[in-house]
């Protein structure tokens, strides 16, 4: 794959340049980093007439300033890597702010083919472009193309295959798009500035001398620190000059001249606009206002929004989990029923080799199934999202909800995040409520974002919740999951503003975000998109989940004790009713390593009314929150620890004398708070591209869930509550 | 042609004509990108139901932002048109007329959320 000529796609946010880059490259691709930053580069593979190409989804952007991660890495892309053709897909609907990307493309000197998108949505809306006359102006062959449908990509891959044929025959003056000038003042510092840099061998061989004196005028650090590592002895003078020439066309100007480029770059595109497209007489109010005039309105707006959430929570819980629409079951039935298949396929395994056994169904299918089976779930969540996005309505909300984001350090993208992650209380899921920050471009909102998403109820933490309330709380089952989910959303905006002040410092970042039309989305796009996610929380749960289950059946199975050790040796209550194997197995947990640590921790976490067999299910509760009632049915001596026993460990507790509402309110407290789940932890660090975050993370939340929940039992005791 | 001055101080269904663009570094740049030049047109489309951020109309598409970034956007007033077709080609700029005192102190450093930390910026 290495040794095929690569095409590079461009293009701004919205332009329809996924649905072509997916269109071209079908189900060849793979997403990979890119030089250890953590924007994705996706790569595929296009065939056309008999030869093949390697493409490269760049980042969708509006400049190639290199403020931004994403400016920076797809101008990288261009400059370092030198793709053989760069495919710069445009909006044919909103060309002027288009071109001006195409127009620093061509800054760049990139072998360019311009694909013309949404062509057919250009027509209906009465915009008539003359593609052969355009591409005579920028240099470069014009495609039209209708990226949603799969129109026009085979003659944009016969373009660029032409462009490559051309390049390789004429290797001693490649054909490049046409320059872009700036004006008789500025050209003139232009000149002067690339005659300096084209004196320099080693930058003029990688860069094109114009690019570079036009980037330092504009004053780009990025490329400022290039000339200084590829031409360390003139760089000082190239660099005075270069303000020198600021200086002089600011004077002139009475502008700066990052002001006067951007200026002449969208006069470019105005230009090219009057000679080769003609607008309709009388534009039409368009459909987009139409929808928006109610969709954004100070009353209708929220209520819609509203009413959107969730009706997308509805669908995805009564699709995924509760008709049985699915040949009688629903499809997170059939995940659960596939797994306990499983287990009782593993069970003959079991009886010959005990441990093997009990590793393969507890460790392995118990551990790993019980995070997979929400797969159907997560897809679908996903499939919603995706639509979402791709139908514009996701900025519309980031619109709405960003001023009361952003009293907390947060901005109005935030908002689907925490939605994502179970905000509306319960159901939801953090890891692609981590994911789904993505959609936040500025870094410092982005990160603090994914830091206090799994502060939301997620769908694992409802069960916990369900069973103590239902032990302790039974006549206010409504009230105390309405307290929770409140608490959830205090905890999340008070931990932003907190990190806002003291962690994640610095200046908020502003928040300038197009409102791109309404779009029809297409299934196979949105499917595309949420397989794609989809796809990425699968392999985590194979790789990582995996081995944090195995470890953690490894803790509480070893080592292996005789049967006789103590059981009620901790001296909190003697197990009363419990069946002889439960006990057994609980005797066995209280002697593992887990149990060990259980105890050992027993002293501090008293302090918030926890014992030893809470807090193995919490140690246990760091794989998946799920894992948490679970090892409570198996510490309180349950035998089979699983779903079916909520109801059953709800009564147990209900009648053990160690318990009381006080004890299950501090036992809620912390598990809503504290650490991510391990499938978390990890979409973090692939986020974040470190382990410095998760492990902040865990960190910070346990220390808050532990004062708080300590805070909870003792001011509790003190007044006197759960003491009956 | 009307008076000069900040975005944020538009109503709703107001057009006008930018006339210079303040703030420094990314945020800037970010708006020179976006479009916000100086002689293009542009027309607020709505506030946000809290008030904040409002969304224009530039250069054909919809632009959201807040009202700490267009309080950085001097444009020259233009009464408000009747719908439809496009009006005069961009009138002339009048850097020197924006009195920049004026207009950066107006709301900035008081409210609530700079107490509290926010929104400050470029200082």
């Amino acid at each position: 794959m290495d040794r095929l000529p690569r095409i590079a796609i461009a293009g701004n946010p919205n332009s329809g340049k996924t649905s072509i880059f997916n269109c071209l490259t079908g189900l060849s691709q793979t997403v990979g980093n890119y030089a250890g930053v953590t924007v994705e580069l996706k790569e595929g593979r296009a065939e056309h007439g008999g030869s093949a190409f390697r493409v490269v989804d760049l980042p969708g952007t509006y400049s190639l300033a290199a403020f931004s991660r994403d400016e920076l890495v797809a101008r990288d892309y261009v400059v370092e890597e030198r793709p053989d053709a760069v495919l710069d897909v445009v909006d044919a609907t909103n060309l002027e702010r288009n071109l001006y990307l195409t127009v620093q493309l061509m800054e760049m000197r990139a072998p360019l083919v311009i694909a013309l998108n949404m062509a057919d949505l250009a027509e209906e809306q009465g915009i008539r472009i003359d593609a052969a006359r355009l591409g005579r102006l920028l240099g470069a062959r014009v495609v039209p193309t209708v990226g949603s449908r799969g129109r026009g990509l085979d003659e944009a891959l016969a373009a660029c295959a032409e462009l490559l044929a051309e390049r390789e025959r004429d290797t001693e003056k490649p054909s490049g798009p046409a320059l872009v000038t700036y004006g008789h003042m500025v050209e003139g510092e232009v000149a002067r500035l690339a005659l300096l840099a084209g004196a320099e061998e080693r930058l003029a061989a990688r860069y094109a001398p114009r690019w570079v004196a036009v980037k330092l005028i504009e004053g780009d650090a990025a490329v400022a620190r290039r000339v200084r590592e590829l031409a360390p002895d003139s760089a000082a003078v190239l660099e005075a000059a270069a303000a020198d020439s600021g200086r002089r066309i600011a004077a002139h100007f009475g502008a700066d001249a990052a002001t006067i480029i951007a200026e002449r770059r969208y006069g470019f595109a105005a230009g090219a606009i009057r000679e080769c497209v003609r607008f309709p007489a009388a534009a039409r109010r368009s459909l987009t206002e139409r929808i928006d005039a109610v969709a954004c309105s100070r009353w209708a707006g929220p209520v819609i929004l509203a009413a959107v959430v969730y009706a997308m929570f509805f669908a995805v819980f009564k699709i995924g989990e509760e008709w049985g629409w699915l040949f009688g079951r629903s499809p997170k039935g059939w995940a659960d029923a596939l797994f306990a298949w499983m287990a009782s396929a593993a069970a003959p395994l079991a009886a010959r080799w005990p441990l093997l056994g009990s590793l393969v169904v507890d460790g392995v299918i118990g551990g790993v199934g019980g995070v997979v089976s929400f797969v159907p779930l997560i897809f679908l969540l996903f499939l919603f999202v995706a639509v979402l996005e791709d139908s514009g309505y996701i900025a519309r909300v980031a619109f709405m909800t960003d001023r009361p984001f952003r009293f907390f350090g947060l901005q109005g993208k935030s908002a689907l995040a925490m939605i994502v992650s179970g905000g509306l209380g319960g159901g939801g899921c953090a890891v692609p409520g981590v994911l789904a920050a993505r959609t936040l471009r500025e870094e410092k909102d982005r990160l603090v974002t994914m830091l206090t998403v799994p502060f939301m109820n997620c769908g694992a933490k409802l069960p916990v919740f369900l069973m103590l309330v239902g032990a302790f709380f039974p006549g206010a089952r409504a009230r105390m999951l309405l307290l929770l989910w409140a608490l959830s959303w205090l905890f999340a905006l008070g931990a932003a503003w907190m990190l806002r002040r003291f962690v994640v410092r610095g200046e908020q970042t502003p928040f300038v975000m197009e409102l791109p039309p309404y779009h029809r989305p297409t299934l196979r796009g949105a499917l595309a998109h949420a397989w794609e996610r989809t796809w990425t929380f699968l392999k985590k749960a194979g790789t990582i989940l995996l081995a944090v289950n195995v470890l953690l059946w490894a803790l509480m199975s070893f080592p292996r004790s005789a049967p006789e050790a103590p059981a009620a040796s901790s001296g909190v209550d003697a197990s009363s009713g419990a069946t002889p194997g439960g006990a057994r197995r609980s005797a066995e947990l209280a002697a593992s390593f887990a149990g060990r640590l259980g105890r050992l921790l027993e002293p501090i976490s008293r302090l918030a009314g926890f014992g030893w067999r809470e807090n193995i299910s919490l140690i246990g509760g760091l794989a998946a929150k799920e894992v948490i009632v679970g090892t409570m049915g198996t510490a309180y001596s349950l035998g089979e620890a699983d779903h079916e026993n909520v109801e059953s460990l709800s009564a147990r507790l209900a009648r053990d004398r160690g318990w009381n509402p006080l004890r299950a309110l501090a036992m809620m407290i912390f598990v809503l708070v504290y650490s991510p789940c391990v499938a978390t932890l990890a979409a973090l660090k692939r986020e974040t591209g470190s382990w410095r975050w998760p492990a902040f993370a865990t960190l910070y939340t346990t220390a808050l869930a532990f004062v708080l929940a300590v805070a909870v039992f003792q001011l509790g005791r003190l007044a006197g509550w759960g003491l009956s | 042609m009307g008076a000069v001055r900040p975005l944020c101080q538009l109503a709703e269904g107001q057009e006008a004509v930018i006339a210079s663009l303040g703030g420094s570094g990314a945020i800037r740049q970010r708006l020179l990108d976006m479009g916000i030049t100086r002689g293009a047109e542009l027309r607020v489309e709505r506030r946000a139901p809290l008030g904040d951020p409002i969304e224009i109309r530039v250069k054909g598409y919809y632009l959201a932002l807040r009202r700490d970034e267009a309080r950085d956007i001097l444009v020259e007033e233009r009464a408000a048109a009747p719908a439809g077709g496009p009006g005069p080609g961009p009138g002339p700029c009048h850097p020197e007329e924006c009195d920049r005192e004026r207009c950066q102190g107006r709301g900035r450093g008081r409210g609530w959320r700079h107490r509290f930390g926010f929104g400050r910026r470029g200082e």
